[in-house]
């Protein structure tokens, strides 16, 4: 059993030191890019942010080389070509589903909210989950009025219709 | 208005028709999102949120706090039902939760539980309630230096005693405080960190980071691993009859062990107030506490009462503590409280000592809302045993579609922007990442709420008493105690990775 169960923490600990040092590689371009922004303030508007950079910037370094001492073991390049693969499970279901969310936010702009959501949640339930034809038509349909009842009757709150209807309703700005 | 009459006048609003459905609504939302494991408080308060716009303030607070306060009870009935603790907090509800289930007395573990859980959050709510007449006094003596160095005071203690590594907690705080300068300065009306963006003019909102951080991160995760919430429903099935016996028993169990929660509460209370601790802190140190306590410790973990009864009544007493400390200081101790703090900005309610002085009926509208949600979360749990562990038998790929829509028309509502839909969705991927990692979401919220007050203050501070402000006897008190804390953490953890270095030697 251990046996077995070996390759697989290899992987998943390969897996998180490789992500350890991409997300802190991220975080230190992106704060680094911060303070190089922040030199360029007022003096009053950089303080704060200053000197809340300089020390994030330290620790960012040093997480950076123990994540790099972490993901000694680790061909990193390798990975990322098998991530670009499709080979990881994990990344490819995150990464599909992070596309999903993605296609939602193009469905509300596009269709609008209620159109947008209906037909995501019939996509995800009928074609993804493989659920029954019923029971995904019922599940994205239910909420989808639960949706329209809640916020547009009791919350008096409008949802955004979607550059189809403005097109139509004769708007320029979307 | 006085504090009695605050209590009777928070009292009397808890109970009206305005205010009181929201709390029963949100005590059973709460209670659904405890038995679903990997949904947390926090998720609850966050799905909540985008609801409060259209609210009193009454009505908000019974909502939120209602959801929030049941959920632990809802993590204690799957904890013990099917050994899966719904929530981080209820962890040590297993230890003897499981063996009495397994022994066939499920039953009783429940009722003690949701009992304890009750009696805990009363507890923590008479000790709150008691200690409001000396906070109004000494929030009094914090101006802005105080509260600027309180902050970092704040910060200090989430990092270094919340979960995880205290390099990537420290990370996670600054980048929240970070996160809280985007957009147009207050004082120079300069615009930072905004990539020219408008959208990104009145800075980063709240609604979306937080449910990007708590739930859209935890869909992730939910999708990822799929299949059914719950195992198998017909291992811990308990037919109804026996059931209500079995609770009556568990109650009971619970009044008869009234010195043990007593003690646990207090000690719930306690470390409710120090931020950066949290409930889940508190119910292993009430664990153990009961079990150093008791003549028979080796009867923990194979089925003691007691050891369900310890930790659910310290993890709702809690609750009163760090309210005590998000009311007065406006400084919150857990995510969850940073998430009350977000919603009280949304419904326009200051912290502080004008929450103490001006709205004492507010205060105690939460106060009675902690025990009465507990007191709904514990009647609910008692009898719907049974139905409501149906509810976290829904397969992931049906129920995350579903939780999806909702948090993003939620994230749409808040400024009728689709943008901030967008903002949902990277800090949903940033939280995911963040949780596989092991860095603290809750000081990167806690650090991002706080970020505004830590500015406000500090400018203020420099205004007022000049840039030797931390001289000042108590900034240079607190000042002293948070490098004396940080320094006798840093030296612990090297002491601690240098004896592990040795053992692996």
């Amino acid at each position: 059993m251990q046996n077995d169960d070996k390759p697989v923490n290899d992987e998943q600990s390969k897996h998180l030191a490789a992500l350890d040092l991409g997300f802190i590689v991220i975080i230190g371009l992106v704060m680094l890019a911060a303070f190089i922004s922040a030199l360029t303030y007022d003096f009053i508007s950089a303080r704060t942010p200053i000197v809340i950079l300089v020390p994030l910037l330290i620790l960012i370094g040093l997480q950076l080389k123990r994540s790099f001492k972490g993901a000694a073991g680790t061909d990193i390049p390798k990975y990322i070509a098998e991530l670009g693969k499709g080979k990881n499970s994990e990344f490819n279901g995150i990464a599909g589903f992070f596309g999903w969310m993605i296609l939602l936010l193009v469905l509300i702009f596009v269709a609008g909210h209620y159109a947008g959501i209906a037909a995501f949640m019939f996509m995800l339930l009928y074609l993804v989950a493989g659920e029954k034809l019923v029971l995904s038509l019922s599940v994205s349909g239910g909420v989808t009025l639960m949706v329209f009842a809640l916020f547009e009757h009791i919350f008096g709150i409008e949802l955004y219709r979607g550059m189809i209807y403005r097109i139509w309703a004769g708007y320029g700005i979307f | 208005m006085g504090i009695v009459e605050g209590m009777i006048s928070g009292f009397f609003q808890a109970i009206s028709l305005s205010v009181l459905p929201y709390m029963v609504v949100g005590a059973a939302f709460g209670l659904i999102v405890g038995i679903i494991p990997g949904l947390s408080g926090h998720f609850a308060m966050a799905m909540l949120i985008p609801f409060l716009y259209t609210m009193e303030p009454a009505t908000g607070v019974a909502f939120l706090i209602g959801a929030h306060s049941t959920v632990t009870q809802g993590g204690g009935l799957t904890a013990i039902l099917f050994g899966i603790p719904g929530t981080g907090t209820n962890v040590p509800t297993l230890f003897d939760g499981t063996p009495m289930r397994e022994k066939g007395e499920g039953g009783v573990a429940v009722g003690a539980a949701m009992t304890a859980c009750f009696l805990g959050a009363f507890f923590g709510c008479i000790v709150i309630a008691l200690l409001l007449p000396a906070l109004t006094h000494i929030v009094l003596l914090f101006g802005p230096p105080e509260v600027f160095v309180l902050v970092i005071l704040a910060l200090t203690f989430v990092s270094v005693l919340g979960e995880g590594d205290l390099n990537k907690s420290i990370i996670s705080a600054l980048s929240g405080l970070l996160m809280a300068m985007v957009g147009l300065d207050n004082v120079t009306n300069q615009e930072r960190f905004t990539f020219g963006l408008l959208e990104l003019h009145d800075g980063l909102e709240l609604v979306p980071v937080i449910l990007g951080l708590f739930a859209v991160s935890e869909m992730f995760e939910l999708w990822a691993k799929g299949g059914s919430l719950v195992g198998d429903l017909k291992k811990s099935h308990l037919s109804a009859r026996e059931t209500q016996l079995q609770i009556f028993r568990g109650v009971l169990a619970s009044f008869r062990n009234w010195w043990l929660v007593m003690r646990c509460s207090s000690i719930g209370v306690v470390l409710g107030l120090i931020p950066g601790l949290g409930a889940a802190a508190a119910s292993f140190i009430g664990y153990a506490h009961a079990k150093q306590s008791s003549i028979n410790p080796a009867s923990f973990g194979k089925g003691n009462v007691k050891g369900v009864i310890a930790p659910e009544s310290c993890i709702n007493a809690t609750e009163g503590g760090a309210l005590g400390s998000t009311l007065a200081f406006g400084i919150p101790g857990s995510s969850s409280m940073a998430i009350l703090l977000a919603g009280f900005f949304i419904m326009g309610v200051e912290t502080g000592p004008q929450m103490l002085t001006e709205n004492v009926d507010l205060v105690f509208v939460m106060i009675h809302t902690i025990w009465m949600g507990g007191f709904l979360g514990m009647l609910a749990g008692m009898f719907l045993i049974n139905p409501l562990t149906r509810a976290s038998a829904i397969r992931a790929k049906i129920i995350v579609p579903v939780l999806i829509c909702t948090i993003f028309t939620g994230a749409y509502a808040v400024n009728f922007a689709w943008f901030d839909i967008g903002i949902a969705i990277l800090f949903g991927l940033v939280g995911y990442v963040m949780k596989e990692l092991k860095y603290s979401r809750a000081a990167l919220l806690i650090g991002f709420v706080l970020g505004f007050a830590l500015e406000k203050n500090l400018y203020l501070a420099v205004q007022l008493s000049g840039p030797y402000f931390i001289f000042d006897p108590v900034p240079l008190t607190l000042a002293v105690f948070t490098f004396a804390f940080l320094c006798y953490s840093i030296w612990k953890l090297i002491r601690e990775n240098k004896r592990e270095k040795n053992n692996a030697k």
